[in-house]
This record gives C-alpha cells, structure tokens and sequence, in this order.
C-alpha cells in the first residue's frame, strides 16, 4: 500500500476504497481547480471558524458586550447564538456545490 | 396540581412498553441482515443518505442533548445553550473536513480509516483502545439519563432504568447490528425532533404567568435522599408591576399560579423573558453536626437578561469571575465541542452506512439540519422548563420530561419514552462502535490474522454484551451528575485522541505509523488523566475539595489537542523513511 498522491489542502492524501463517482471528478478537473475548490473548501471553513471563534473572544475578553440589546429586545448572546446555528445550516447547503473533496 | 406519575400510571407504562416493543420486534425482523461482518458493522453500505441523515441526529442528541442541556438552561439560562452551540459547530468540521476521506477510506471501524495507509498493528490498536474509551466515557451521561427518567416515567428505582436499558441495548446490538441500530436512530431522531417542536409550540402557546405579587405561600418540606427542598416561593417580576408567585408542591415539584401572559411569538418570548425577573433555582449545601452534607434548594430571583448570558453556571461563573484560569477553561470547552464532533467513533462509523461519497456528504447536510434545529429548540424548552413550574429541584436532567408533565401526562409519557428512546438509540450506537473496535481491531491485532466474517460478528456480539454491562455500572456510578456535564469530559478526550491523529493520517504525507500511534496514545492519556486530576472530578465525582486538585483548570482540550498532534509530528519525523519509494 503506498500513498497515491500529493494532494495540496484538504484532498486526502490516499484513497483505498475508490469511489467511482469521485475518481471520474477527479480524473477530469485540471489541477488548478483542484486548487480552487479546496480553496471555497477552506473559505466556508474559516468562514464559521472566525464566527465561532468570535463568539467565544468576545465571551472571554468582553463579556457585559454580549448583554447588548441588538434585535427585538433579544442581546448579542442569543442572537449570536442562534446565528451560528443558522449559519452552519446555511454552510452545510454551500457546501452542497463544492466538487467532491480529493 | 401536577400529576403525580406512580407505577398504576398505566399511561406512561403504556406508552413505555409499546416503545420498547416496537424497539425489540424492528431488532428482531431486521436481525437476519447482519449475519456478514459489512451487514453488522455497516448495514451493507446501503442506507439512503436522508435516513442516515436522520439517523446522524438520532445518534447525536443523546441524553446529553436533551436531558442534559435543557436541564442546564433550566437552572442556568444561556449556559447550557453555550453546548448546543458548540455541539453543533462540530459538525462543520465533521462536513468539510472528515466527511468524505472516511466515507472513501474506512470500511467498518474507526481504525479502517487511520490505518489505510499504514496496515499496522500498532495504529490499530491505539485506535481501538481510544475507541473503546471514548466510547465508555460517552456511555456514562446516557446510563445516567436511562437512570433519571426511570424514576417518574414508571416510579422505579434509577438502577432499574439503567437496567433497563442495558438490557435492551444489548438486545438490539448483538441481533441485528448497524442495520437495526440505524433505524432505531432513524425513527428516534425524527420522533424527538417532532415531539419538541410540539412541546416548544406549547411553550410558546402557553407563554408566561404573570399576576400581581401576592403572599408567599409554603409548602412541607421535602427529602430526597440528602437533599431537602425547604418550603420556599419565589416571584417572577413580567412587565413593570406583574409578577407571579412560584410554590412548592408537596411532592417538590414548583409550580406557577397566575394569569398569563397568552401566547408568545419565538421573538416575544425571549424579549419578555430578557425584561422579566425570574426565579432561578439554587442549591446551598452545607454540613451539620453529624458531619452529613445537605442541600437546600431555594429560588434566587435573577433578571432574565442576566440569565440569557453566558457566566451563571458553576462551569462558566469565570467568564464574570476575572480569573484567566477560569476563562481559559472556557476556551478549551468549547474547542473541545468544535472539534470533539469529527472525532467521535459512533458518530464516524455512520459514514459507512451510505453507498458513496455523494450520499456521506449529502447525510451530514441533513444531520446538521435536523440537529441545528433541535438545538434552536432547546433554548426554549430550557426556559419553558425553569419558568414552567415543573422543575425537580434536586435532578435538573429531568427538566424537560417534568415540563412535559406540566402539560398533560400523555404528553409527558411520550416524551419521556422518546428520551429513553434516545438513550437506548445512542447507547446502541455506543456500544456498536465499541464492539466493532474489539472484534475487529483488538482480536486482529492480538491474534496477527483476520476471523472469518461469522467469527468477527459472534465476537463482536459478546464484546456488546460486555460493553453493555460496563455501561450499566458507570452509570450507577455518576447517577448523580448532569449528563451533558459529563459529555463535555467524552469530546475532550475524544479530540485530543482521535482529531491530531485522524487528520494527520487524512492530509500530511509525511506522517508515519508511529507518529499515528503517538498521537492517539499521547492525546488520549494526558487528556485521560488531566480531566481524572482535575476540579470538576474532584469536586464532582471524589467529593473532595477543588482546591486540592493538581489542574490549573478542568477542560484540557485546549492542551491535549496540541501536545497529542506535536507529539505525533515529532515522531513522524524522526521515524520517516531515509527514502522514498519511486
């Protein structure tokens, strides 16, 4: 068993149980948009990283910020909340277009 | 008055038995598919991806999710929804980053995937062992929900409950395998999903009771076990000059009186409450002359806005204290529920299920749907819970069954059947990924060869028996611990074992067989150890003082993590080939 191939970024670096769907992808996407999509890959990811890493800096560092009333009467606690949720769904979607990874 | 649920409640045994029936007759009629090691492990690679999808859910919103989380907001406010949060989270990286290589690189057990590469014994059985115990540590908060439910849903004893699901798990893992389990998360996950959104649209129908302040009235006290609830009330304060008086039953259970606020949009809600005071429920524990400890439950009033921030809770008052400690102890929680996800055996396992890389990455959309959801929900159980005036002051896992109650009891039993569904539906998973650890990992790695298929499966199946039993113990053991409490101790070491190791054998060439091993061994150990020397354990689990523990603080992700994967890279290196074959 060896390893199958270089791949930059997020394509997995060996593949044992081929997957005929992937490998068709793969065999017919030049090398410059294996690039780009593990590019819009690493995007959504750092995306919801830098939301939920937000989130959690501002708890940290200044936490009376979260009591803020922003929307309705509700404060940034909750609806920073209820955002990430919703934004992992709405990433979950968009990834959804993303070519298959590798 | 609440009702008061004993064994002659033949609603809820009515609606237990034919749940657990139901669970039984599937196990049994699904039982033949899984003769074959791929039938039993992963239900032939044939699940649609929206009922794995389902099943993801079913799998995931464990007793954690809903017993422990809604029992948290109850008693807390936001705190507990600071979980449902990182929980979710997880799943981004369990969708961009694991999804597809474990779908296209595994084939039954965790291991699989780690070792594809590599075909080394060592991988294999770093991998089974950190399965194994992951697994366990994931066990414990559902025995212990298996236990708390037991006891008003039938008026039995928590072992009993425990018992109970032990038991059935056992049943339902060792007949019929992955086929039988994902159903059972199927029709879990979508049962769960449903009766809360019922029970949240009830929440909001009902809205708040408030009424001008009367006199306060007292109710006996009550003992359960060490804990003595103290006659006690409590005012919620609505709008300027409404308030509503809280009481307690004479059984312990607090209830509302009052007019009502009428029902409440989702927005309306949460904006009355942000402007209301609102009476939390605090527990005091002291000593008497005996030297015996107990604690009184007694109602705080805290301004609602208050509550819907984050620093309430014992776990994360640090955020409010100041201490760096207290806060980097914050940050390593909720690092350890965003990367914890991608690194749970159970849940990767699922990945095998589905037929092809399209159908694993199409299945995790609609988990983290489902689950998204379901975590939306739980804010207003949990606060439909703590103003609800059904709360058990001395259980907070129980919440949200009790709020079921304050709305009619067949309510009440189908949603506590569901919630032991749910136990039954994680822990089968659970014990799956652990008994697929030992009959395929372990027994290969000590025997030096493969069993025939029918061997792995009859091994596997006395490995779920033992599993099983082990989970029956631990959870006496914790009874007394809030289970999503404990799940947050399982992804701590799920990810510092399994995320440095899994992505270095998914995306770093130069990773090598030891350095795998290293990382999982290394992760797993210290994170093993720091959370068995910390203060949480010692306060919660050896009733000792916090003081004397040897951690600066309790959650190590935020350490473990990085010194399983530097330990894994250094290794790497310094065992990499002098050179590479053409």
């Amino acid at each position: 068993m060896g390893i199958a191939g270089t791949s930059p970024g997020f394509a997995p670096i060996l593949r044992t149980v081929p997957d005929q769907s992937a490998a068709r992808s793969s065999a017919s996407t030049p090398p410059s948009q294996h690039h780009r999509r593990d590019w819009k890959r690493w995007s959504l990811l750092t995306l919801y990283i830098a939301a939920y890493g937000g989130f959690i800096g501002v708890a940290v560092t200044a936490p009376a910020l979260l009591a803020t009333t922003v929307i309705g009467g509700i404060n940034l606690a909750v609806v920073w909340g209820f955002a990430l949720i919703v934004l992992a769904f709405v990433i979950a979607l968009a990834a959804l277009r993303l070519p298959e990874q590798g | 008055m609440l009702a008061n649920t004993t064994p002659t409640d033949w609603v809820s045994v009515g609606v237990f038995g034919a749940f657990t029936v139901a669970v039984l007759v599937l196990s049994s009629l699904l039982g033949r598919r899984a003769s074959s090691a791929k039938g039993y492990f992963a239900a032939h690679g044939q699940i649609g991806w929206f009922v794995n999808g389902i099943a993801f859910a079913g799998d995931y919103l464990s007793a954690a999710s809903f017993l422990g989380i809604c029992g948290l907001i109850a008693f807390w406010g936001y705190d507990g929804f600071l979980y449902s949060i990182g929980y979710l989270a997880g799943w981004i990286v369990a969708l961009l980053v694991v999804a597809e290589p474990i779908r296209r690189l595994g084939k039954y057990t965790f291991a699989d995937a780690l070792n594809a590469r590599f075909g080394s014994r060592l991988v294999t059985l770093a991998a089974a062992v950190s399965t194994l115990l992951v697994s366990l540590f994931y066990l414990i908060p559902q025995m212990v929900g298996a236990g708390a439910l037991i006891k008003p849903l039938l008026g039995l004893p928590s072992w009993v409950g425990v018992g109970l699901v032990g038991v059935v798990v056992t049943v339902i893992v060792t007949t019929a395998g992955m086929v039988s389990t994902t159903w059972v998360q199927f029709i879990k996950g979508g049962l769960l999903l449903s009766l809360c959104a019922i029970l949240a649209a009830l929440i909001l129908g009902r809205g708040f009771e408030v009424r001008a302040p009367g006199p306060a009235r007292e109710a006996p006290a009550r003992n359960v076990g060490s804990v003595v609830a103290l006659p006690a009330w409590a005012v919620m304060e609505g709008p300027p000059g409404e308030a509503a008086n809280f009481a307690v039953d004479p059984d312990g259970l607090v209830r509302t009186e009052g007019a009502r606020t009428g029902p409440l949009g989702p927005i309306d809600f949460l904006r009355v409450f942000s402007a209301s005071d609102v009476a939390a429920w605090r527990t005091v524990s002291a000593k008497d002359d005996t030297g015996a400890v107990h604690s009184m439950a007694t109602p705080e009033t805290i301004h609602g806005d208050v509550l819907l921030q984050p620093g309430n809770s014992p776990t994360f008052r640090g955020l409010r204290s100041g201490s760096v400690m207290d806060r980097v102890d914050f940050v390593s929680l909720m690092l350890a529920l965003f990367l914890g996800t991608a690194s749970l055996p159970h849940i990767l396992i699922r990945y095998y299920t589905v037929s092809d890389v399209r159908s694993a990455r199409l299945s995790t959309v609609v988990g983290i749907g489902a689950i998204g959801s379901f975590y939306i929900l739980t804010l207003y159980l949990g606060l439909g819970a703590m103003t609800g005036g059904a709360l058990d002051t001395s259980d907070s896992n129980m919440s949200a069954p009790l709020l079921a109650r304050s709305f009619g009891s067949v309510l009440f039993a189908l949603i506590s059947s569901v919630a032991f569904f749910t136990v039954l539906g994680t822990v089968s998973g659970l014990v799956l990924a652990g008994s697929g650890a030992v009959a395929r990992d372990l027994v290969i790695t000590v025997l030096g060869r493969t069993p025939d298929d029918h061997a792995q499966v009859r091994i596997a199946r006395i490995a779920a028996l033992v599993l099983g039993t082990c989970a029956m113990i631990l959870g006496l053991l914790f009874k007394d611990l809030n289970a999503s409490f404990l799940v947050g101790w399982a992804f701590n070491i799920a990810a510092s074992a399994n995320l440095p190791a899994l992505l270095m054998a998914l995306f770093w060439k130069r990773a090598t067989k030891q350095g795998i091993a290293t990382a999982i061994i290394v992760g797993l150990s210290s994170s093993l150890v720091w959370v068995l020397l910390s203060k949480d354990a010692f306060e919660k689990v050896y009733g000792l003082p916090g003081a004397d523990a040897w951690m600066p603080f309790s959650q190590p992700a935020l350490v473990t993590i990085p010194l399983g994967a530097v330990a894994g890279i250094l290794v790497s290196l310094a065992t990499r080939p002098r050179t590479q074959p053409a």
